[in-house]
Formats: C-alpha cells, structure tokens, sequence
C-alpha cells in the first residue's frame, strides 16, 4: 500500500485534500533534508551522480568509442586528449567515461541480482523458520565459504570472459549477505504484535511478508546493497586487471593493468583509471553511509 | 504477549501460537465450526466474520505506515477503487469517533496517542463490519477516562454494525459495565458461566467468589480482600481433577480425583464444582 493510494484529490472538501498532500510534501521533505544535512552524503551523491552522467552520456561526449585509436600513443595531458593517451594512442578520458560505465553496469546489475535472490531466500527462511530455514541457510552458508574471488576467477577462466558472465558471478557471490541481513530482520519482525494482527485480520503468508515485514526489514537490505555495489565495481576492475575481463568492455580494470608497464613514462596512464575507480566507490560508499543514517528509523526523531 | 486470555483469544482465529494448537473442542461460529475448516477458509472468517481487538493497540500498528494506508490495506478487495476505499477508511475511522479523521488517516501510530491508537485498531477491526469482535483486554493500556470512552465506543458498535463482542478481561468493573453474558476461566477452563447480574450477585465457584473477593471497595477501606493461596498451576501439568482443588478453600477429597460435571444454579447459570454436584445443593 503506498502513500499515493490514497491521494485522491477530489473526493473530499479542497482543504483536506491538499492538507493531507502537504502533510505528505512535508514528510519527503523531511527525509531529504536529513539527508543533506549530511555534508558528505550530499557530496557523495553529487560525486556519484556526475560520473552517472558522464557515463550515460559516454556515447555524446566520445562518439569515437572507447576502442579508438585517436592520436599519438603515450601523448601527455593536453587540449586534445585530457587526460591523454595509452601505449596505443587510444584517448584515456575516453576510456574512463566507457569503464566507468561498465563499472556502474556491473555493479547495479549484479547487485541487483543479489537482491532479488537474496530477498526471496532471507524472506522466507526468516518468515517460515523451521526446516526450510534450516535448508536454505545451509545453502546460504555454502555461498559464504566460497573463496569470492577464487570463484569468479575460475568461473570466468571456464565460462569465458563475458560482461553478462561476470555480472551472473558477481550477482551470485552477493546475494548471501543479503539473505542473511533480511532473514535476522524477519526472524524478530514476524514476531511483532502487528504481524499477528494481520494474520488475525486474514491477511495471506505472501501479503504479510511484502506488506507488512518488508517495508520494515528493508533498511540494512538497501544499506548493505548499496555498499555492495561498490564492491562489485571493485570486484569486476580486479578481474579486468588480472586480464580477464570482457575484452569488448573497456573496463577500468584492464586500463590499469595495460597501464602497468607504462607507470614511469606515462603516469597519466594509471592516475585517471585509477581515480576514477576511487571516486566511483567513494562516493557510493559516501551514498550508503547517508542511506543508512536517512533510513535507520532508530535514528528518526519523534514526533511531527 | 501475556499468558493466557490472549492465547484463548488467538485460538478463538486459530492462531495459537507455536507450539501450541487446539487439540479437543469445536469453535463454532455463525452455525459453522471453524475449527474443522481448512486453512484457506479460515483466513475467508478472518477476513470477513470476525475480526480482533488487542491489548497495547501500539504493537498492533505497523511502525512504518500511516493510520489510513493500514486501514485501507484491510478493505483493499472491497474497495478496489482507491477513490472508494479513501471515503471508506474516513468512515471507518469517522465511526469510531476520530476527529478530523482526513488528517489522522496521514498520520503514523507514533504520532496517535494510546486512546487514539486503539480508536484506530478498532477503525481496522470494524471496517469490515465483522459478525463477531474479539477484544482482548482492548482498555487495560489505557487511563480510565480513555477506558471509559472506548468501552463506550464498542458498545455503540456493537448496535451500529451489530456485531457481537467477546471482550477478554481481568477488570471486573469493566466486564460488568460492558457485558451481558459471562464465562469465568481458570487455569484455561470454564468454571462458572451465566448472565452478567447472575455471577456477580450469586457466584457460585470458590474462584469466583474469590475474585469478586478481590475487588476494593472505596466505601469500605477497612474490608480486608480474599487471597488466593498458592500460584497459577503450571498448565502442561494441570492438577488432576478439579483444576481449582490445591488452591480451593472448600476443596473436598472427590475434588482430587474427578473433574466436577457441570451443575445448574438457575436459568442459564452454570457451574463446574462438586460443592454444587448434588441435586440437593443445585436445588
């Protein structure tokens, strides 16, 4: 049930209709403004939200791609080439507008697999407890163990090196976490008051848990979603440098690991992957850490 | 949750809680015994012929949505269209006397004070115009003035929807103002059942006779209470017998062995007590 169900201008005498949509202006409101009062969060999100444009308009600002070869190989910083270019004369800044597009693809896609996986898992081992708990939280324990980067490496090594391949590792190594945080979450909500209260009022197992426990359990789901994310990110440029990556995508990953034997002549080489790769994490990590203190409802102060 | 009228109030859903379950006896309920229907058809009486009152109407409220969304998610399949559902979730709440129920519907329960939030879980109890409201102990958080107005409030629901009220409770005053029928637990089993004016007047079982023993009297300071000896049996355990026996002040050898049958005081006025086993007492 969502608040706009019941915004219904119209229905009732102009004054308490645009009372109760104030009410609601006031509320958001409220929620960014403590946000933003969080002066590394608000930095955070405009650090991430840059690199978001510039990667979603990667394609307008370098049309040639990110593969092509546009000037002479290891040309320092300059009006041409800003940030220069690598030992094939492929332009950097270009490079890191498409790697910092597959790094944010990578990332939210897999992240999003995780949680999807990790959602329905935590949300009915925590509901129904008991046997299935035990079952899938057996299995969630197996995802635990697994040496994270030794798997992506090997499954890469056999599977190929794909974009969508490495996603599908990522996504699978994430989505444990998640399970775990929400089923915790479900194990105390379920036995709230308000839980039997719905039961009582004949509501079914599947509206119970997306209606009623969902909403309240999902904060540390998004927190520790929005951290993975950017460990995705790190994950998925450790690959590209190890070399095994999707040659097709330029990767920030692989810049820094075709970059490597380049370090003393060219220290643009490495410096802009790199950084970017920093800033991209910093400030999802920033993002997170806000997200954290805006959600939490324990950290919300009482009363209107 | 406390102990044993809630547990008798849940199972009454069949929502005993784990491990519990109902083992012996029937529900029945608008001519059906509810507790031979299957899952499904269960939550279809839940849904639509009776609907629950709790205690600390707080923990019965989500956190997390407003007043209005909560009781609109009750009425969803009634009221598909969300114009409708609006007007009825006003209503709901207008019906149980909430001022300027267009604001509080946006409200969240941290923001409702204890009288206005059980005013609102009974809004959500009542929407759907149950046959049947089991409340259980719905006043015992609230101040006496709070108190008076909700028992009032079902009351007048209780005539407005015609509805019946199960109303759990150990506040005597309580019992006596709001019902007309009596049924007196211990230790989970009915000893003394019959009209309200009946039990108070003329109570029958020791332990309602203890428990009306219990009440103070502002006009008489000096009147000293009746104490039970003893505590509350351990109920995987129960005594044998008269479940009363080893704290009864009239507890008699047969009361050991056997359970009492039940005995007849007068029209509708049962008792389950050996004291009143005999035709010459019942008489």
């Amino acid at each position: 049930m969502s608040e706009a169900d019941l915004d219904v201008p119209g229905t009732l005498p102009a004054t308490s209709a645009s009372s109760a949509a104030a009410a609601r202006r006031r509320r958001v409101m409220r929620n960014w403004h403590r946000f933003t009062m969080n002066r590394l969060a608000l930095f955070g999100l405009l650090l991430l939200a840059g690199m978001i444009i510039l990667a979603l308009f990667a394609p307008i600002i370098a049309p040639g791609g990110p593969f092509g070869i546009g000037g002479t190989r290891l040309a320092e910083p300059g009006a041409r080439h800003w940030f220069g270019t690598d030992h094939i004369g492929r332009d950097i800044f270009t490079g890191v507008l498409y790697g910092t597009r597959t790094s944010l693809m990578v990332g939210l896609l897999s992240v999003l697999m995780a949680l999807a996986i990790g959602i329905v898992v935590g949300a009915v081992a925590g509901y129904y407890g008991g046997r299935i708990d035990n079952l899938l939280m057996r299995v969630t324990e197996i995802f635990q163990v697994m040496p994270r980067f030794f798997l992506a490496l090997f499954v890469v090594a056999i599977f190929g090196a794909n974009i969508w391949g490495i996603v599908f590792v990522i996504g699978i190594l994430n989505w444990a976490e998640i399970a775990r945080l929400l089923r915790a979450e479900f194990l105390t909500l379920r036995e709230r008051p308000f839980v039997t209260a719905a039961r009582a009022y004949g509501a079914r197992d599947l509206d119970i848990i997306v209606m009623e426990i969902l909403p309240n359990a999902i904060s540390p789901v998004i927190v520790a979603g929005s951290l993975q994310v950017a460990s995705a990110i790190l994950l998925e440029a450790a690959l590209g440098f190890l070399g095994v990556g999707d040659p097709n995508e330029m990767s920030l990953g692989s810049m820094l690991n075709n970059a490597q034997q380049y370090i003393r002549q060219a220290w643009w080489t490495v410096t802009f992957p790199g950084l970017a790769l920093c800033l991209l994490t910093l400030g999802i990590a920033l993002v997170s850490d806000g997200l954290n203190d805006s959600l939490n409802p324990r950290l919300k102060e009482v009363g209107l | 949750m406390s102990g044993g009228k809630s547990v008798t109030a849940l199972s009454l859903l069949r929502l005993v809680p784990m491990p519990g379950r109902i083992v012996a006896g029937s529900i029945t309920l608008n001519g059906r015994d509810v507790s031979r229907l299957s899952d499904d058809e269960m939550r279809g009486v839940r849904r639509n012929e009776a609907a629950m009152i709790f205690q600390d109407a707080s923990n019965f409220l989500n956190p997390i949505f407003s007043i209005g969304d909560q009781i609109a998610e009750g009425i969803a399949d009634r009221f598909p269209s969300k114009r409708e559902r609006r007007a009825a979730v006003i209503e709901a709440l207008h019906s149980v006397r909430i001022p300027d129920p267009e604001r509080v519907a946006t409200l969240y329960p941290f923001q409702l004070s204890g009288g206005m939030q059980q005013r609102a879980v009974i809004a959500a109890a009542t929407a759907r115009k149950p046959s049947l409201v089991i409340a259980d102990e719905p006043t015992t958080a609230l101040d006496a003035t709070v108190q008076f107005q909700i028992l009032r409030l079902l009351e007048e629901l209780q005539t407005e929807i015609g509805m019946s009220l199960i109303l759990i409770s150990h506040d005597l005053a309580v019992i006596a103002s709001v019902c007309s029928r009596v049924y007196v637990m211990y230790a989970a089993e009915i000893v003394e059942s019959g009209p309200t004016r009946d039990i108070y007047r003329n109570p029958a079982h020791p332990y309602t006779k203890a428990l009306l023993g219990s009440i103070l009297d502002p006009l008489e300071e000096r009147k000293p209470l009746t104490i039970l000896e003893g505590a509350m049996p351990d109920l995987s355990a129960p005594p044998q017998g008269c479940r009363f026996h080893p704290r009864c002040p009239a507890a008699m050898p047969i009361c050991s062995q056997a359970k009492p049958p039940p005995a007849t005081i007068s029209s509708g006025h049962q008792v389950n007590c050996w004291l009143h086993a005999e035709p010459a007492v019942a008489a």
